[in-house]
């Protein structure tokens, strides 16, 4: 519970660091609004349209591919805290997982669903 | 003393949770729902911490924050009339929705006030032995629905691999014509 406690902590001193040095500078600089500040930034040149657009497909299937061996990374932390208990039994159904997942990447791959066509 | 500072840490987290989620249902703005569910999950996790349960408080971070909002961000970038902020946020429907939620938010809160509320006694063990007795759960008496999982995230994973290859890039590309359609 006290390790939280530290990271609440940390946290509130952190957003109160940030609150107090935007506060400072907002006394001390000079103030002169300008509508090209507000301008998104592209490098340099000026934006055409804007980013309100539909995106490609791909990032996703990225995305979810992401989603996927994330949650397997998390059931992958307790069974490698309690395999030695467990012996073999685990490892094996550990494959299984793995193995069936394994299978979902072949398939992505096989497919091309990883390339950018 | 102890149990001031946890009903303000449960005030705080509910305030947390509760406040984006209303943020996130309101905003006219979808992407701008997107972002507010990252306070709210944030929120869940505290509550998590605050039961020290803590596989679960790095889990809700790991998969809800850093892989199913990034998930929700990218399946709103791939919506096109909704993102418009104009956009209708009613439909004739709502009122109903509004009546059936209603009764189904009474209802609960009967039951929860019906149900004798047992104190937990138990004091939850360390960090290890929590997460040791999970994965041993896993493995042994939770052994089918953990293989169970395994096969709908493949099923997940294959029906968006298909669906995505099933259609044509919005935009024009050239050089794809090698890609086999079908099968």
């Amino acid at each position: 519970m006290h390790a939280y406690l530290t990271a609440a902590m940390f946290t509130l001193m952190g957003f109160a660091f940030v609150a107090s040095t935007l506060l400072l500078s907002r006394l001390l600089r000079p103030s002169a609004p300008n509508p090209d500040k507000l301008e998104t930034y592209e490098c340099g040149p000026l934006p055409v349209g804007d980013a309100w657009q539909q995106f490609n497909m791909h990032y996703y299937l990225f995305a979810l591919l992401f989603v996927v061996f994330d949650v397997e990374a998390a059931f992958l932390y307790p069974w490698a805290v309690a395999y030695k208990q467990v012996g073999l039994y685990a490892v094996v159904e550990m494959i299984l997982f793995v193995g069936l997942l394994g299978f979902g990447w072949a398939y992505a791959w096989r497919r091309k669903a990883l390339e950018w066509d | 003393m102890t149990a001031h500072l946890g009903t303000i840490a449960f005030v705080s987290l509910t305030a947390l949770t509760i406040l984006p989620a209303i943020m996130v249902v309101s905003t006219r703005n979808l992407v701008h729902a997107g972002f507010w569910m990252l306070p709210c999950l944030i929120g869940v996790a505290g509550f998590y911490a605050l039961l020290e349960a803590h596989f679960f408080v790095v889990v809700q971070i790991l998969i809800y924050i850093g892989a199913i909002l990034v998930l929700i961000m990218f399946a709103l970038m791939l919506t096109r009339d909704v993102m418009d902020p104009k956009e209708r946020q009613t439909n004739a429907m709502g009122v109903w929705a509004g009546v059936i939620c209603g009764l189904g938010l009474l209802a609960s809160a009967h039951m929860l006030f019906r149900h004798p509320w047992v104190g937990v006694t138990s004091h939850p063990g360390d960090a290890h032995a929590q997460t040791v007795a999970l994965g041993k759960a896993l493995v042994t008496r939770y052994a089918l629905p953990f293989e169970a999982a395994s096969v709908l995230l493949l099923a997940a994973l294959i029906a968006a691999i298909v669906i995505a290859k099933s259609m044509r890039p919005p935009a024009a590309s050239v050089g794809c014509d090698g890609e086999v359609s079908g099968g």
